[in-house]
């Protein structure tokens, strides 16, 4: 019997081209997943807050709605670390106030970074806190609590890959 | 007296096509067809209705499924000779793609998650407390309480 199809590259291009289009604006998305190389940076800010003064200090204006949650009234910006880290591999951060953190590379799963967190107070370390977790590519978190003089330190991380 | 405007409708192509025009009128329209792209491509049309509808006659079958198929057979055809871009198919397909872009790709990368994952807390201060972001774009705050630890 007599086919009357309609020849193929019109037939496929009203499909093709959104199809086209779509993968465009994917790949900056997938991006993330392809850039991981078994390392990532982390850098820490190591914030202080305290009731001091007021205000937040310039540099930390990315993290300004997040840390007016808390209740102090000034965060100054004391030091900023950042290291590159390995797949399997930690790295130590001695803090003011005789603080320290480890951080340790686990991996990259479900397309973000898995980092272990330690943070203790003191030599003996009678103050601590571990935790596992995983953050997006380029995220940031914090940890607060650790006391300094009459405030607290606040940590935040950030990883990149 | 000045010569009456000659208008080539779709019911003078349709007569054209089938052969139900005299002589003089046959060359009025040869003129006007040469004359107007457009309309040479209706006549087209007419031309693959036609083809297809021989087709139909041919598979013989006068059933009403038969009849359905031939005609969704007959609209796939006049759809393809639209073009691309008043397809509503088309405008359909691209939206679907530009909304899926929206919701998992930011246009101007001003929008950065910072969602964080937790699998397990280890900790000995007194006590230990999740501050969750409001917002996709707000940070997770871990607050560690530890009354009476002041250090210098």
């Amino acid at each position: 019997m007599k086919q009357n199809n309609p020849p193929l590259p019109r037939a496929c291009i009203s499909s093709f081209f959104p199809t086209l289009l779509f993968m465009l604006f994917l790949c900056p998305y997938s991006a993330h997943s392809q850039q991981w190389q078994g390392q990532c940076e982390i850098t820490i800010r190591e914030i202080v807050a305290d009731n001091s003064e007021t205000g937040v200090a310039a540099e930390l204006e990315d993290l300004e709605k997040d840390l007016k949650k808390l209740t102090y009234s000034a965060y100054r910006l004391e030091h900023t670390y950042s290291r590159t880290v390995r797949q399997g591999e930690t790295r130590q951060f001695d803090l003011m106030g005789d603080n320290h953190v480890s951080v340790t590379l686990d991996g990259y799963e479900e397309g973000k970074i898995k980092l272990k967190v330690k943070i203790s107070t003191g030599e003996s370390g009678k103050r601590a806190f571990e935790s596992t977790m995983r953050i997006v590519a380029g995220g940031t978190f914090l940890i607060a609590g650790p006391t300094y003089m009459e405030g607290v330190l606040i940590l935040a991380f950030t990883a990149k890959l | 007296m000045a010569e009456d405007k000659f208008e080539l409708t779709e019911e003078i192509i349709q007569r054209y096509y089938d052969g139900e025009v005299d002589s003089r009128q046959r060359s009025r329209i040869e003129q006007a067809l040469a004359a107007d792209s457009a309309s040479e491509e209706k006549l087209a049309r007419y031309g693959r209705v036609s083809e297809l509808m021989q087709l139909v006659g041919e598979t013989g079958e006068a059933d009403e499924l038969t009849a359905q198929r031939n005609w969704k057979k007959v609209s796939r055809s006049l759809e393809e000779t639209r073009p691309l871009l008043r397809r509503p198919r088309f405008w359909v397909s691209v939206a679907a793609a530009a909304a899926f872009w929206l919701l998992f790709y930011s246009p101007f990368g001003k929008i950065q998650s910072n969602e964080l994952v937790i699998e397990s807390i280890d900790c000995t201060y007194a006590s230990f407390m999740l501050i969750q972001p409001e917002a996709e774009t707000g940070r997770t705050i871990i607050w560690l309480s530890d009354p009476g630890g002041s250090q210098q």
